[in-house]
């Protein structure tokens, strides 16, 4: 460890030397949209002359510093039209550059970064998706979603029908770090997994990082899912309004105080609850019963941002998402000339809240910083209650019984951006976290003519994580560009303390003007993990820390890539990667998370894995069509000394093809259509395919009586393959523009073939048992047939 | 755990409540039937076999039995003689009594079959020191068990696997026979919350540790290497109630000796039963020391003690 460090320091050193030159100035400030004043994220500033130049970090602040002269600076961004200034450098300048938007300009969709940013940038195995691009993809039930259109970028692959999980490049679903304005969230997943928490409409940025990790992330072994939420327009009020089939959605944003502070809330909610309040009622008429219950989810975004002067920017936003399922029933009888009631009830919740005040304050021209404090909570909570009384005698006996579980963080960050020079972007922090997890607590109550009032369950576990991070991004010539980094973390929890140096490192040479070729190596640790079934995720699925006994993950990852820009709208990249993942987590053989009373790390054993495979991403972010097609062609194994005797065996989301296509194409002003088609390779289970005689083992009832004994051959964990995943949901948007805003209608149809996917797969008897006819086959579940949707939004 | 259990049950219901079922064809391998090999062996019986062949899992057709193979038993790598066929699959060598620390080797060959070899030893006995047992009836609610103190001397330096056993010979007075009995054989039900066998809390002692129901009693002696350990479990004494006072029961307590092969096989076994009904656990295959077949070849040593128990009229519990 000391020599990885020593190394390090070294390298760093020998790169700042060359800033020991003649006198520069610096030209700092903010890239805005200039009809909200939006910052823009990752825009381009470079002198038109020399090209150096620099990009804006994620509150839109940049730096370039230059020697004394005069210069044509361009400032660029994805669909806006670029601005060249002349800047006479004599001394240092401050300057907020707006960008006007050219999306409208000839009816030509830009969703994403003409001329070449990937083949600019040195990050290997990232991904930026344009949210409107996400918007006009074909819809769920009428809702966009993010998490799904992730799904469909190479390396990255869904778990089960509909689910929301991620699993990226052979890891396994809790190895995604998924940010939310910084913030983590833990569980990403309304309705079981088959809609994601992220409401589309106030998200601003959405970025994946799937390998070459830059230092300033941590935490999770296989991904970085980084989302930012808008800010909220700083000019006039505007707001969208969305009904769909399931759910609608406001969002209203503008200026406090114009140019100054800005807010934006966003709201959506279920209602199938509602909906189904009448056709209660009229069973409860029927049946002279007095029911109701009901599902309902909700997702509430906020953010209020104030700019106190061009040094100094406060931001606060928050997210509150919740699933309930209730319900409640009343009887009211008489029995035994006693007047009698019974109320029940049943509730079901689970949700995230997240939280984040962010302080930016540019110390100097060349130096930023954002100083962090952050609160998120995955909470899943679980109880019923019922009272019997006894109005004639009035009498009253009650009993409750509550559940909860979750994971509770306290997070205080401090974030440096320092650019030195044109050549050098460097980022430096530090971060502390609180965790407290519950792995669940009971609460149990009776009032009668005795009272019980308890509490029981497993301890709160307390842990205290600390990290600290510096990379620099530096050019060294015109070609080569490299990003360097070191990320250590320590973690505490109980009497053990778990510590590791990871070092980050990715390398891009520009082979030509159309040519990039990158590589990348970086190792991550975790130290949370999720308590989950591999078939579905559940909101009972429990996040829990490495312990004593269970030790830290760890991964290594090698990338490599080739950009090659085909022409200005087109571009075209090929990966390979390969990775190691150490002290992954599997549930014991026969274990399962409904084993009662077991401690969760008796059920769990530790393993590796690997994975390893290629990526293939064609591209395409201007004209009237556009959108992308990946492919990838992956292997991803375990091997546990506890599982399979030892075997090596695929891992269930070990998938060797996977294809996402998603297109949108915009015909006129007044309609455009959005197509997603997906292939995967079946999910590996466990199938046994031989069915053989077991011996009968002395002195015991199967020896006696000769029973039990016709079982099944399993030629090893995850031996078989699951029919083909493949799916075309096609979406249609019809715009029209009113007095007061516009208008869209979409239609759209999920499944569009009516493909009967797996879910899971079972064998069983196809006609009676005691038939002479009966048979066994091999069937799936599956859940979502041809899916219509329509939704109507009006944005304003 | 059990809200849990009952909240995925609810979450699994309500999406099994929108999805529909569809036959599909098995687009694996069709992989051929194979020669299962069967037998359990101990030095009170002769070496034997039963051969049988597996059936792809979507066949109706009943497993069959292998009456014409040849057997070749070899002993520490020295060929001893063929089995003798004696129906319905079984083989013997009613000569060859197993014994412990020697090295079994099968070569079975089958018309139109893989040829199928395995090889398997057993360990040395390890002697049960001493046996107690206190009768504990509970008059409240009329229940009746035996506590039985099992004592076991295990060798130092060694790994050892044990699983203990009960059976009991139970004898029935007949009434119109003076001095005559009637002989039946019960199984009477042992269960044990000894750390050894059921881990009680000692993770490192729990040889399942994931909540599965140690059905065959098995254990191995991290919790008490090269020491005397007393094994506790308790008896059912129901098979001892009848309604005839003159009655009473031979009760034989086995202590096996487990190769650590044999000792994977039951621990397969009983996880695989266990977890073949959870939909949200991964099926778990049975351990299987034939090469190019199914089955397990394997033996063990044992000691035997046996206890007389007096039988418990019914009007004792009156």
């Amino acid at each position: 460890m000391i020599k990885k460090t020593t190394t390090l320091i070294a390298l760093f050193s020998l790169l700042f030397l060359s800033q020991l030159q003649a006198q520069k100035y610096t030209l700092s400030g903010y890239v805005e949209d200039a009809s909200t004043s939006e910052r823009l994220i990752s825009a381009n500033i470079y002198d038109t002359e020399t090209y150096k130049g620099t990009s804006s970090n994620t509150y839109g602040f940049f730096s370039l510093t230059l020697p004394e002269g005069i210069y044509e600076i361009a400032f660029s961004f994805i669909g806006y039209n670029s601005e060249v200034r002349t800047i006479d450098l004599t001394s240092n300048k401050k300057i907020t550059i707006q960008l006007t938007s050219n999306m409208e300009i000839e009816g030509v969709e830009i969703l994403g970064e003409k001329g070449g940013s990937n083949l600019e940038r040195t990050q290997v195995s990232m991904i930026n998706v344009p949210m409107r691009q996400i918007k006009n993809l074909p819809m769920f039930m009428g809702e966009a979603d993010v998490i799904k259109a992730i799904q469909l970028l190479p390396g990255v692959q869904s778990g089960s029908e509909g689910s929301s999980g991620l699993y990226v490049r052979g890891g396994g679903p809790d190895q995604n770090l998924i940010l939310l304005d910084g913030v983590p969230v833990y569980n990403v997943n309304h309705l079981f997994g088959f809609f994601s928490v992220f409401n589309p409409d106030a998200i601003k940025n959405v970025s994946l990082y799937k390998g070459g990790f830059p230092a300033r992330f941590g935490g999770r072994l296989s991904s970085v899912l980084d989302i930012s939420m808008k800010e909220g327009n700083m000019k006039e009020f505007h707001g969208d309004v969305s009904i769909g089939l399931i759910s609608s959605k406001i969002t209203i944003e503008g200026p406090i105080i114009k140019d100054k502070t800005s807010f934006i809330i966003s709201g959506r909610r279920t209602y199938y609850d509602l909906l189904a309040k009448p056709f209660i009622a009229m069973a409860n008429s029927y049946n002279e019963g007095n029911f109701t219950g009901g599902y309902y989810f909700y997702d509430l975004n906020a953010k209020i941002n104030h700019i106190f002067s061009d040094k100094s920017r406060l931001y606060i936003s928050a997210y509150s998402g919740k699933d309930k399922l209730y319900t409640k029933t009343t009887d009211d009888y008489y029995w035994d000339n006693n007047h009698l009631e019974n109320k029940f009830g049943l509730g079901v919740g689970w949700g995230n809240i997240t939280t984040a005040l962010r302080w930016n304050y540019t110390l100097t021209p060349k130096l930023f910083s954002n100083v962090t404090a952050t609160y998120s909570r995955y909470n899943f909570n679980m109880g019923f209650d019922e009272t019997d009384k006894n109005l004639t005698e009035d009498t009253k006996e009650e009993f409750s019984f509550d559940y909860d579980s979750g994971i509770y963080d306290w997070c205080a960050k401090i974030d440096f951006d320092w650019f030195p020079s044109p050549d050098h972007a460097v980022k430096f922090g530090t971060d502390y976290t609180y965790h407290t997890f519950v792995p669940g607590v009971n609460a149990y109550k009776i009032t009668s003519d005795i009272t019980i009032d308890t509490t029981f369950g497993a301890k709160d576990i307390y842990a205290n994580e600390i990290r600290l991070y510096a990379e620099d991004n530096f050019s060294i010539g015109r070609n080569l560009k490299a990003n360097i980094g070191v990320h250590l973390s320590g973690f505490k929890v109980n009497s053990s303390f778990y510590k590791s140096l990871e070092p980050r490192a990715s390398i891009r040479y520009r082979a030509s003007n159309k040519l990039s070729l990158k590589a990348a190596y970086s190792e991550m640790t975790q130290y949370v993990l999720l308590l989950t079934t591999s078939k579905i995720s559940l909101p009972t699925d429990l996040w829990l820390p490495v312990t004593d006994k269970i030790k830290p993950m760890r991964s290594k990852q090698i990338a490599a890539a080739a950009v090659y820009q085909i022409n200005d709208i087109l571009e075209a990249s090929i990966e390979g990667f390969y990775k190691t993942m150490d002290n992954v987590i599997e549930y014991k053989e026969g274990a399962s998370f409904l084993s009662a009373n077991t401690d969760w790390q008796d059920k769990v054993t530790a393993g590796k894995g690997w994975a390893y495979g290629g990526e293939f991403l064609l591209k395409k972010d201007m004209g009237k069509t556009t959108g992308w097609i990946g492919y990838t062609l992956s292997w991803s194994w375990r091997e546990f000394e506890d599982l399979n005797f030892g075997d090596i065996f695929p891992a269930r989301y070990d998938r060797r093809h996977d294809i996402g296509l998603a297109i949108t194409h915009k015909f006129n002003e007044k309609y455009d259509i959005g197509l997603v088609w997906v292939y995967g390779t079946g999910n590996a289970v466990t199938l046994g395919t031989q069915t053989f005689m077991g011996t009968s083992i002395p002195n015991t009832w199967e020896n006696f009586w000769g029973y039990g004994n016709e079982m099944t051959y399993y030629e090893g964990r995850n031996n078989y393959r699951m029919p083909a995943y493949h799916r075309m949901d096609l979406g249609v948007n019809y715009h029209k523009t009113k007095k007061r805003g516009n208008v869209i209608w979409n239609i759209s149809f999920y499944n569009m073939y009516n493909r009967k996917n797996p879910f899971y797969l079972y064998e069983t008897y196809e006609d009676s048992y005691s038939t002479s006819n009966s048979h066994k086959v091999l069937k799936i579940v599956s859940l979502f047939p041809i899916i219509p949707s329509l939704s109507y939004s009006f944005s304003f | 755990m059990r809200t849990l259990k009952n909240i995925s049950i609810i979450a699994l219901l309500s999406i099994l409540i929108v999805s529909c079922t569809k036959t599909v064809e098995f687009n694996g391998e069709m992989s051929e039937s194979k020669i299962v090999i069967n037998s359990i062996f101990s030095p009170d019986t002769s070496l034997w076999v039963n051969i049988t062949t597996s059936r792809f899992f979507l066949d109706n057709a009943p497993i069959t039995f292998i009456d014409n193979a040849t057997v070749s038993v070899y002993e520490n790598g020295n060929y001893v003689s063929d089995m003798t066929h004696s129906g319905a699959g079984n083989y013997s060598i009613p000569t060859l009594i197993p014994r412990p620390e020697v090295t079994y080797s099968l070569k079975v060959t089958a018309p139109d079959k893989e040829d199928v070899t395995c090889e398997t030893s057993f360990p040395t006995p390890i002697n049960i020191v001493s046996i107690d047992t206190i009768n504990n009836f509970n008059q409240e609610n009329w229940n009746s068990y035996y506590s039985i103190k099992l004592k076991i001397a295990d060798p130092a330096g060694e790994k050892n696997y044990y699983r203990i056993s009960v059976y009991a010979d139970r004898y029935i007075y007949q009434v119109d026979q003076p001095d005559s009995y009637t002989v039946y054989r019960e199984l009477p039900w042992i269960y044990s919350d000894d750390p050894a066998i059921s881990g009680g809390g000692e993770e490192e002692t729990d040889i399942f540790d994931s909540g599965v129901y140690n059905e065959y009693n098995i254990f191995d002696d991290t919790f008490f290497d090269g020491s005397e350990y007393i094994l506790d479990f308790v008896m059912d004494s129901d098979f001892l109630m009848e309604d005839v006072e003159e009655n009473y029961a031979k009760v034989f307590f086995v202590l096996e000796t487990l190769s650590e092969e044999y000792f994977t096989y039951l621990r397969s076994k009983t996880v695989h039963k266990s977890s073949s009904d959870d939909f949200f656990s991964e099926p778990v295959p049975i351990y299987s020391n034939i090469t190019g077949g199914i089955g397990y070849f394997g033996g063990y040593s044992f000691d035997i003690d046996s206890i007389r128990f007096e039988g418990i009229p019914y009007n004792y519990r009156k």
